[in-house]
C-alpha cells in the first residue's frame, strides 16, 4: 500500500467526522478560570501599590520632631521609621506601623468609639491606661497612629488646638 | 437555501440546484480543491466537474449531507487530477506535505496493496476516529481529510502550529499502531 491509498482511505470516512472537522470549536476557558485570574491581578496591583507606599513612607523620612509641638502639628514633614520611638520632655512617642486607609480600619487598633470627628483626640484603649493614641490623616488621605507611652506617669501633654 | 430544497431541485432537474448549491457551499469546495491544487485554473475546472458530478449522482441518490457529500465529491475529483498533474510534474498545494506525512503509515509495497479493501480501511479509520477526543478527531480529518495546512489548523483550532505537529505525529503513529492492531497489512 502506499500513502495514495490511505489518503484514498480517508476520503471515505464517515461524513459526521468531515462535518465535525469543520463545527468543531475549541471550548474556552471557565468562567473561573478567568475569574482567579482577574482577582489575582487586582490582587497583585494592590500589593504592589501597598508596597510602594511602604517604601515611600520609609524612604521619605525627613526628621525626628524635636519637640512635642512640632511632632503634633508637623503633619507629614515629621515622619519616622515605623516603630522608632522618640523621648521628648520625658514622653515616649513611637509610630505605630499601620497606617490605614479609613476611619473604619482604624478600629482595629484603638476601638470601636473611634469616628473621624475624634481626631485631634486622646485615645486610651481598655487594659492599657499608660498608653496613648493620636490619630493623624496624612494628605493622602490614610491615617497613621502615633502611641504615647507616659514614662513614670509624665504628665499627658495637651494637644495644641 | 436549505440543503433539503436544494436537493429537491436536484429531484426535480431544476438546473437552479447547480448556481443554489454553488453559492452555499462554493467558498467551502474551493478550500478543499485549493488544499490539493495549486493552481487556480485547476481549481475552478475540479469544481465544475464536481457540480456536474453532483447532477448525474443526485438522483439516483439522496445525500443525508449535501455539503460532506459535495466535500467528498470534491476530494476525490481533485487527488485525481492532483495525481495526474504530479505524473505531469505540475503537484502543488499542501499535498506533498500531507501524503509525505501518510507514507509513515504504509510499507509502499504495491504486492499488499489488493489485499486491503479502501472500504476496510476507511471503517477502521472511522473507528479508530471514534476512539479520540473531539479536538484531536478535529484536527486529525483537517489534515488528512481537508488537507488543511498546519498553519491553518492552528488558528482554526486556537493552538500553536507545533502542538498541531506533535498532535499530528503522536496520531499517525496511534493510528499506525491501531491499524496493525486489526490485521491491516500496510
Amino acid at each position: 500500500m502506499n500513502n495514495d491509498n490511505m489518503y484514498d482511505a480517508f476520503g471515505d470516512i464517515s461524513s459526521k467526522h468531515i462535518e465535525e472537522a469543520r463545527d468543531y470549536r475549541p471550548p474556552r476557558s471557565p468562567i473561573w478560570v478567568k475569574l482567579v485570574a482577574l482577582l489575582a491581578c487586582v490582587f497583585l496591583i494592590f500589593t504592589a501599590r501597598f508596597m510602594i507606599q511602604t517604601s515611600a513612607d520609609i524612604r521619605d523620612i525627613l526628621h525626628r520632631p524635636k519637640n512635642f509641638r512640632e511632632l503634633i502639628l508637623g503633619g507629614d514633614q515629621v515622619m519616622m521609621y515605623a516603630g522608632t520611638k522618640v523621648m521628648i520632655d520625658g514622653v515616649s512617642y513611637e509610630y505605630c506601623p499601620e497606617a490605614v486607609t479609613s476611619a473604619f480600619k482604624l478600629r482595629r487598633f484603638v476601638g470601636e468609639y473611634i469616628t473621624t470627628n475624634e481626631q485631634g483626640k486622646w485615645y486610651t484603649i481598655e487594659g492599657e491606661p499608660d498608653y496613648r493614641w493620636l490619630i493623624r490623616k496624612g494628605k493622602n488621605g490614610w491615617y497613621s497612629l502615633w502611641v504615647y507611652s507616659f514614662v513614670n506617669q509624665a504628665e499627658v501633654p495637651k494637644l495644641p488646638d | 437555501m436549505d440543503d433539503r430544497d436544494i436537493i429537491q431541485l436536484f429531484l426535480a432537474r431544476d438546473e437552479q440546484a447547480i448556481p443554489e448549491t454553488a453559492k452555499k457551499y462554493g467558498g467551502y469546495c474551493v478550500a478543499i480543491a485549493q488544499n490539493i491544487l495549486a493552481s487556480r485554473q485547476d481549481v475552478e475546472e475540479c469544481l465544475s466537474d464536481a457540480y456536474l458530478q453532483l447532477w448525474s449522482s443526485v438522483p439516483p441518490n439522496i445525500p443525508d449531507d449535501l455539503r460532506a457529500y459535495l466535500g467528498k465529491i470534491v476530494r476525490n475529483l481533485a487527488f485525481n487530477r492532483y495525481r495526474s498533474n504530479v505524473a505531469d510534474k505540475r503537484g502543488g498545494g499542501e499535498m506533498p506535505a500531507v501524503l509525505d506525512e501518510l507514507s509513515f503509515l504504509v510499507s509502499g509495497k504495491e504486492d499488499v496493496e489488493q489485499a486491503v479493501s479502501r472500504r476496510e480501511l476507511a471503517d477502521a479509520i472511522d473507528g479508530f476516529l471514534d476512539t479520540l477526543s473531539p479536538a484531536k478527531r478535529a484536527i486529525m480529518v483537517s489534515r488528512y481529510w481537508y488537507s488543511d495546512s498546519v498553519n491553518d489548523i492552528a488558528k482554526r483550532y486556537k493552538m500553536r502550529p507545533g502542538a498541531v505537529s506533535m498532535t499530528l505525529n503522536r496520531l499517525r503513529r496511534k493510528l499506525r499502531d491501531y491499524l496493525t492492531e486489526r490485521g491491516f497489512e500496510l
